[in-house]
């Protein structure tokens, strides 16, 4: 059955904004990242460490902004599609355990996240061949592990997903999620630099993605890991006992 | 025969206020039961406590004979339901928003067609729902709860939004259902002439209590009707029925209305005034329309009928 939601809720996302979000908001990063780039004089873009600092720029512009605020409105605009047009009271009068659509909708939204990431990936690279086709730039575009980079970030994001999603399904009103996702990514730029971040799970992708040190970035993933298992249990268990607001 | 939905002593609050109190219901198999009931009488906590929206506070919510806590996916299987204002997605067309239920109830996808065909709406092919009328709007939502011939029904105002084509339609479909297959159609509605005309049982509702149920004609038929009455001197009739203790109107000289009568006093009626030499010319006894008897009940002053 779970898999029977998940096709039906991916099914769902016909013609709506939450796949629009899907490029709409790694396209922001990668526009504003290289049109901030485009600007500088030729010498930024000869120096050998050129790659590397613009493939970082797109992974911090995402982490530290755009991702957090991108997780909290998909979420709210998944779960509102239901509180909107009052379709839990269709769903729940179906053969379906609350807790299966719980986790069909989880499922889905980290699938959008993970789709972002894809988008992030690829609109980035084909940036980077603007860029490199319009300025003297030095080789090894792609020496950069851009992809375990963008993994890392669809995974430690997962503990964001989960709070969001569980808010977004709670509450018919999308101001709270919102507001707790806007109120995170402030969060992100005091926590996200301090010896506090383990315990901000929105500071997880950016340490993972961004961190300095391979310690640093190893201790985010399991971080995010072990929170997200522990999420995924109490809110699934609390979707199953609460009740949504039909 | 086993009720298709039977409550028993089933109570709910919301906070400090009782919304039902130990109510008991039966639905018979087969019938078209109307359940009526003023605004926050608790019908539509009923119906989702019925549908499994909402849990009992106290007793029990059987369907089918089953439990509901214990049989929810079972018993859900066997319903459609529309419970309050049509559930839709507007980014879907009909066939893209039926594929929910068919594949959730594990459908084959030609119950699709044929249920957009009942509802009248197979032509609505590639329109978005966004773009659909209140009344199409609601016959979507009607298909959607005839997906897979379900045994029980519950609707929760089925004809608002509808016009008067729709309304015929709707009436005709939902009345045949009982009579084609094994289906019970639970029904709630303001529209007390589209219950009468649509229902074999209706229930009434008031302030959380069961205040009345039974078979629409055998509840009206409790209920005094008027007699029209064209006669050869209406004064003296007049005087003839007060002293009976009925109460007359007078309409004209050959003409008075005697009020409060019941079906089974009209023998009474007639052999008093024969007797006192009255001419009786026509007699027209008007049965109470399920409206009055709606407002008289919900004004309390029906006494409560037992399940039958």
């Amino acid at each position: 059955m779970f898999l029977i939601l998940l096709r039906l809720e991916l099914f769902k996302l016909r013609r709506s904004l939450p796949l629009l979000l899907m490029l709409a908001c790694p396209f922001l990063v990668v526009a504003l990242g290289t049109g901030v780039l485009l600007k500088s004089g030729n010498a930024a873009f000869a120096r050998p460490g050129f790659w590397a600092g613009y493939w970082q720029t797109h992974l911090a512009l995402w982490s530290y902004f755009m991702l957090p605020l991108y997780i909290a409105l998909v979420t709210a605009l998944l779960n509102g599609n239901e509180h909107r047009n009052g379709a839990w009271r269709l769903l729940l009068t179906l053969p379906v355990t609350p807790r299966q659509l719980f986790l069909a909708k989880a499922a889905l939204a980290w699938g959008c996240v993970i789709g972002a990431n894809l988008a992030l990936g690829v609109l980035a690279s084909g940036a980077a061949f603007l860029v490199a086709a319009l300025r003297p730039v030095p080789a090894g575009m792609f020496a950069f592990a851009l992809a375990p980079a963008l993994a890392k970030v669809a995974l430690t994001c997962l503990p964001v997903v989960l709070i969001q999603h569980a808010l977004s399904w709670r509450y018919a009103n999308f101001v709270l999620p919102l507001a707790v996702g806007i109120g995170a990514t402030m969060g992100i730029v005091q926590l996200g630099s301090s010896e506090y971040w383990v315990f901000f799970p929105w500071s997880y992708s950016l340490m993972a993605g961004n961190g300095s040190a391979q310690e640093t970035r190893q201790l985010a993933l399991v971080l995010a890991a072990g929170v997200a298992l522990v999420l995924l249990g109490w809110t699934t268990w609390r979707a199953g006992k609460g009740q949504v607001a039909v | 025969m086993e009720p298709v939905i039977e409550l028993r002593k089933v109570s709910k609050r919301f906070g400090g206020r009782t919304v039902l109190r130990e109510l008991d219901l039966c639905v018979p198999p087969r019938s078209v039961f109307g359940f009526l009931g003023n605004n926050g009488a608790g019908k539509s906590t009923t119906i989702r406590l019925i549908t499994g929206l909402l849990q009992a506070d106290g007793g029990q919510v059987l369907v089918g004979g089953r439990d509901l806590r214990s049989h929810r996916i079972e018993i859900l299987r066997e319903i459609g339901c529309i419970v309050e204002a049509p559930a839709l997605y507007p980014n879907l067309t009909a066939p893209e928003f039926l594929r929910i239920g068919c594949a959730i109830k594990r459908l084959p996808r030609r119950e699709i067609g044929r249920v957009l065909e009942l509802v009248k709406l197979a032509d609505a092919g590639k329109t978005r729902i966004a773009h659909f009328s209140l009344g199409m709007k609601q016959r979507l939502a009607l298909a959607h709860a005839l997906l897979g011939q379900p045994r029980l029904l519950v609707l929760d105002e089925p004809t608002n939004g509808l016009d008067p084509h729709g309304i015929l339609d709707m009436r005709t479909l939902l009345r045949a259902l009982p009579e084609a297959g094994d289906c019970t159609v639970f029904v709630s509605s303001h529209q007390l002439d589209e219950v009468e005309k649509m229902a074999t049982h209706v229930a009434l509702l008031r302030d959380g209590v069961l205040a009345s149920q039974g078979r629409v004609d055998a509840l009206t038929a409790l209920q005094a009707g008027v007699l029209d009455m064209e006669i050869g001197d209406a004064g003296h009739a007049a005087a003839v029925l007060a002293a009976h203790d009925y109460e007359v109107r007078l309409l004209g000289q050959r003409r008075l209305e005697v009020y409060r009568v019941e079906r089974t006093q009209l023998d009474v009626v007639h052999a008093a005034l024969v007797h006192a030499g009255v001419r009786l010319f026509q007699s027209t006894y008007r049965q109470p329309t399920l409206e009055q008897w709606f407002l008289r009940a919900t004004a309390g002053a029906t006494p409560e009928t037992p399940c039958s």
